[in-house]
């Protein structure tokens, strides 16, 4: 079918998951179907998927509350879990539950009580000067920044009412505090509701909620004051004024609050946390080199991506150095940074960029042998953004157990020589044994079960990358010179800021995107940027 | 429809009654009265990752011998710690999920107590359920029949990590309002107890009980701020579209329970509510508990004083979960060598996961003792109480759900307890349906009705 066609720049079998598989036998479709772009769109026409609703994740709800009332005590952490979608927390399916409601009026009684009620710099006024004058002015100001927009008539008036009615039992303070209170059990702050404003086919984000995007992408909490004068000025309705704020935004300490939240999703960091390894086989593995792993990805990516070699997705995949803490020198046969987390050049040949890192690959390892179906599907998944059906409901499917006299390479090979597992699993294997030379915590190995490894690969079924490899280094090299894994990496962001899965609609920003990526060298930088310009950023869908 | 033939069963008779007493004609019938007055109960208990049960001679959850005479096959088995209570267990043998067969990953909990389908769309695994779990169907039964309690349900955890990794929710969630729309488990005791029981005043057996219609005086601020709540719902409900339409109806939905809990706060379960003479208030736990056994100690608890003040008649309780990392590190040999989720492909048989499920069922057997300790009407707790024990997957090792081990406890209001059911291929969903029959539900099928068949047969 659409398989045998070849699309140098493939959007269009890209498109909705890439529920295509380009080896026969393999060909489930996951989620929808693919859809030919050809003659979809119409030339000049604005296009944008669908926004639902979101809820602040439990991250965002954390810095939220920072940020709003200056306690930093994290109340997002008794959160129940957020949802995922597309890969990314998104809160914006599963309706809110009886035990959520509980959690959130009690985090909201507590802060309300701890807030300095009757100061002049919570209240912005001096309750002297009036107390109505004094309290709606807080109102307005304090509700502006909880619900990220300004207050409308009805808010103001309401608020003002709950307020007065409260101060007659209470007094002011109280009526304060309950406002306090309320706000933050308020659909308008424990959402994020998009409505825009009509034009044409779409809907035009106002500036207020292009703020929100932007700040919860970015910094992963609320806008800041600047943010919101800028949306006040109307300068965030267009393309420039969006454009000079990125700037300041990723040149922000904050940005590492959303590339933290990026990375560690992406590549599942929380995940490594609290799985362990067989500890007869792996003594030098721990809870503290997992968590110095999981930490060495972030700073890794966060300094290529603040401008490190050329801040470039080449690099990502490439770098022959970290930058590490003292936990994980003996993995990678390294002496410990003087600073912790500086930066360090790797053992010749062993080490190039994500892919080679502790936490990918203990993360896809078992705790007592390596994973290459974990590694190929990861690969696969997340950087080349093709997913992957479930095996077929007659299989018996069963992790291979370590033999003697057989390396893992073996073990598996023969485990998946079935063939009705060998459709799917020659996109697996093939690739997840370029990953050989690393064992189950990632430390580099040139022999396997005291047989010499073999860490040869091939790639089958990508747009641009088909054929053998051998090893981490090469596999690293080809797919940093892909231009499915650069458009796997746009799709990615995408799915992240939005908060879904990216639609046919969102092709023409895909492109657009993309384009700005590929000019500028790579750098991931650009991409964000050219996000947070492209239609797909600023419009919605009309449902 | 299929109403339950025995609303009280021969056991729950002998028992209420009392041995060496003749029955007399009138006695069951007032006996049978008494009962139906009695409050229903449901515990519905999760534990993951398989019992190393299979076709094959390395079984070590099935019990052996006869239907009314049967034992563990060993010492050390799953179902071992069970055997203390086994005059109110119903085993049975022969359950199968078959939508999870098809599936045989650790995506397929959202199947377990919906007996719906997966919704497999999304990136990166996020299943979830096309329809609701029955335990949220009985609550919302129970609701429009004016049976209400203080809370509807209530989700408790021990160990269970919710989202996580690559599978998200789908492998951590059994509760589901309704398609896709999971309630996630509580792990912490002191949550749990300051959401239940922090303002509770145990009813006093000296008092008048509440005048029908009058309700007791809620928090004016709390009353104040869901009242707002309520309204800036409906203006915000003006804006959105279709789908964000029904994430704010349920919204609404939750905001009358959390209205409805307050209102009957400090005054005990609600209206209508039967609160046990054994009803108090538990201690405070405190601060999270790091280790499982004294966080499941504490849950259990909870749990039975909860029902016991009637504060709710529905609980689940998840333990860990499906593809889980924890590690129960208190256990001797086998069962520490690895994470839960590893133990379980420990190979053939796996020791490990066996010994952490012959833990789990310890804990249940302590429960239904817990339970069978407080006296009800004529009888105890237990008997209006059905409590199921739960895993995803027969052989974990497999991800085989193919064969589903279940065991029922207590219900023997209804159920003909203390037996082995051999059973072939039983669809769960008739499990789930026995389950709503059991809490007088008047209905025929359960979960999705293509795979239902009837109610477990012989368990009444």
């Amino acid at each position: 079918m659409m398989l045998s066609r070849v699309y140098p720049l493939s959007w269009n079998a890209m498109v909705l998951g890439a529920a295509v598989f380009a080896v026969s036998g393999c060909l489930g479709n996951v989620g929808d179907a693919e859809v030919d772009m050809g003659g979809m769109t119409t030339p000049g026409a604005l296009s944008a998927g669908p926004a639902k609703m979101r809820r602040m994740t439990r991250l965002e709800y954390s810095n939220t509350i920072r940020d709003l009332l200056g306690d930093t005590t994290r109340p997002g952490n008794q959160l129940s879990a957020d949802e995922p979608v597309a890969g990314f927390d998104a809160n914006s399916s599963a309706p809110v539950t009886l035990p959520q409601l509980q959690q959130y009026a009690y985090t909201a009684e507590t802060l309300a009580q701890k807030v300095p009620a009757t100061q002049v710099a919570f209240l912005g006024c001096d309750v002297a000067s009036g107390e109505d004058s004094c309290a709606r002015k807080f109102i307005s100001a304090f509700g502006k920044r909880a619900y990220r927009r300004p207050l409308d008539a009805t808010d103001e008036k309401e608020l003002f009412a709950m307020f007065d009615q409260e101060r007659k039992q209470g007094g002011f303070e109280s009526g304060i505090r309950l406002v306090v209170q309320y706000v933050l059990q308020s659909p308008f702050f424990l959402y994020r509701p998009e409505t825009g404003m009509k034009d044409k086919n779409v809907l035009k984000l106002t500036g207020y909620e292009v703020a929100s995007r932007l700040s919860y992408a970015l910094w992963a909490t609320m806008p800041d004051d600047e943010l919101l004068t800028a949306a006040d000025n109307k300068s965030l309705e267009g393309p420039v004024g969006v454009a000079a704020q990125m700037a300041r935004m990723t040149a922000s300490p904050r940005f590492s609050d959303g590339l933290a939240s990026f990375y560690g999703q992406w590549l599942d960091l929380d995940a490594l946390v609290g799985r362990g390894k067989n500890p007869a086989l792996f003594p030098k593995y721990s809870d503290a080199v997992a968590k110095a792993a999981a930490e060495e990805t972030l700073r890794f990516a966060e300094n290529v991506v603040r401008g490190e070699g050329e801040g470039s997705l080449t690099t990502l995949l490439t770098a022959p150095y970290s930058y590490i803490t003292a936990p994980l020198a003996p993995i990678y046969g390294v002496t410990a940074p003087k600073t912790a987390g500086a930066k360090v050049d790797m053992p010749t040949n062993q080490r190039s960029g994500l892919l080679t890192q502790v936490s990918f690959l203990a993360l896809q390892a078992h705790e007592n042998q390596t994973n290459p179906i974990g590694r190929g599907g990861f690969v696969r998944t997340r950087f080349m953004c093709r997913e992957l059906p479930s095996p077929p409901p007659d299989v018996k499917i069963t992790i291979p157990v370590p033999k003697a006299g057989l390396t893992t390479r073996q073990i598996f090979e023969a485990h998946r020589a079935a063939p009705a597992c060998m459709s799917c699993h020659k996109l697996l294997e093939p690739v997840g044994f370029g990953f050989e030379n690393y064992d189950a915590i990632g430390a580099y190995r040139t022999m396997d079960n005291k047989l010499p490894v073999d860490a040869r690969g091939d790639m089958m079924g990508s747009d641009d990358i088909d054929g053998p490899f051998t090893g981490a280094l090469e596999l690293s090299k080809k797919l940093a010179e892909s231009e499915q894994v650069r458009e796997c990496m746009v799709r990615q962001w995408l799915r992240y800021t939005l908060g879904r899965q990216e639609t046919e609609a969102d092709v023409s920003s895909l492109q657009q995107i993309g384009a700005s990526f590929r000019t500028s060298g790579g750098k991931i930088q650009s991409l964000i940027e050219a996000l947070a310009v492209s239609p797909a950023f600023r419009y919605i869908g009309v449902q | 429809m299929i109403t339950p033939k025995f609303p009280c069963s021969r056991r729950s008779l002998l028992q209420g009654i009392g041995a060496g007493v003749a029955l007399s004609p009138f006695v069951p019938m007032l006996e049978a009265h008494a009962q139906s007055q009695a409050p229903r109960r449901l515990v519905v208990i999760w534990t993951p990752n398989g019992v190393a049960t299979s076709a094959a001679s390395l079984d070590r959850w099935k019990p052996v011998g006869g239907e009314w005479d049967f034992n563990v096959g060993n010492p050390k088995d799953v179902l071992a710690p069970l055997m203390e209570v086994k005059d109110s267990l119903v085993v049975l043998d022969g359950v199968t999920n078959v939508l999870g067969a098809k599936i045989a990953s650790h995506t397929i909990p959202p199947t377990l107590l919906t007996g719906f389908k997966l919704n497999q769309t999304g990136a990166k695994n996020t299943w979830t359920s096309t329809g609701p779990s029955i335990d949220q169907v009985i609550a919302k039964s129970l609701k429009d029949m004016g049976q209400t309690t203080r809370f509807p349900s209530l989700q408790m955890g021990v160990g269970a990590q919710g989202a996580d990794g690559e599978h998200g929710l789908a492998r951590s969630v059994v509760v589901f309002t309704g398609p896709g729309q999971p309630i996630q488990a509580e792990n912490k005791p002191s949550v749990i107890f300051r959401q239940l029981f922090a303002d509770f005043v145990p009813p006093s057996p000296t008092a008048s009980p509440p005048m029908p219609g009058v309700k007791p005086t809620v928090d004016r601020r709390k009353k104040s701020v869901i009242d707002q709540v309520r309204g800036d719902l409906a203006r915000l409900n003006s804006r959105v579209g279709k789908d964000d339409k029904i994430k704010i109806e349920r919204h609404l939905v939750s905001l009358a329970e959390l209205e409805h809990s307050l209102e009957t706060g400090s005054s005990g379960g609600g209206v209508g509510a039967q609160p046990v003479k054994a009803c108090a208030k538990p201690a405070d736990p405190g601060a999270p508990l790091t280790d499982l056994r004294p966080t499941m100690t504490a849950q259990m608890d909870l749990l039975t004083m909860a029902l016991a003040c009637d504060q709710t008649r529905i609980v689940t309780l998840q333990f860990l979960n499906s593809f889980s990392s924890m590690r129960m590190p208190f256990l001797s040999s086998a069962g520490n060598q690895s994470d839960h989720h590893g133990l379980s492909h420990g190979g053939a048989p796996s020791l490990g996961i066996i010994e952490a499920q012959n833990w789990m069922s310890g804990q249940v057997a302590a429960l239904i003792k817990k339970l069978k300790a407080i006296p009800e009407g004529s009888g105890t707790m237990l008997d209006n109480t059905a409590v199921m024990l739960i895993s995803e997957f027969g052989n974990g090792h497999e991800h085989d759900s193919s064969y589903l081990p279940v065991v029922l406890a207590g219900g023997s209001a209804q159920w003909k307890t203390g037996r082995v059911l051999r059973l072939n291929k039983l669809p769960h969903q008739n499990v789930l349906l026995s389950l709503a029959q059991f809490m007088r539900l008047n209905v025929s099928t359960a979960g999705d009705p293509n795979y239902c068949t009837g109610p477990v047969p012989g368990l009444v």
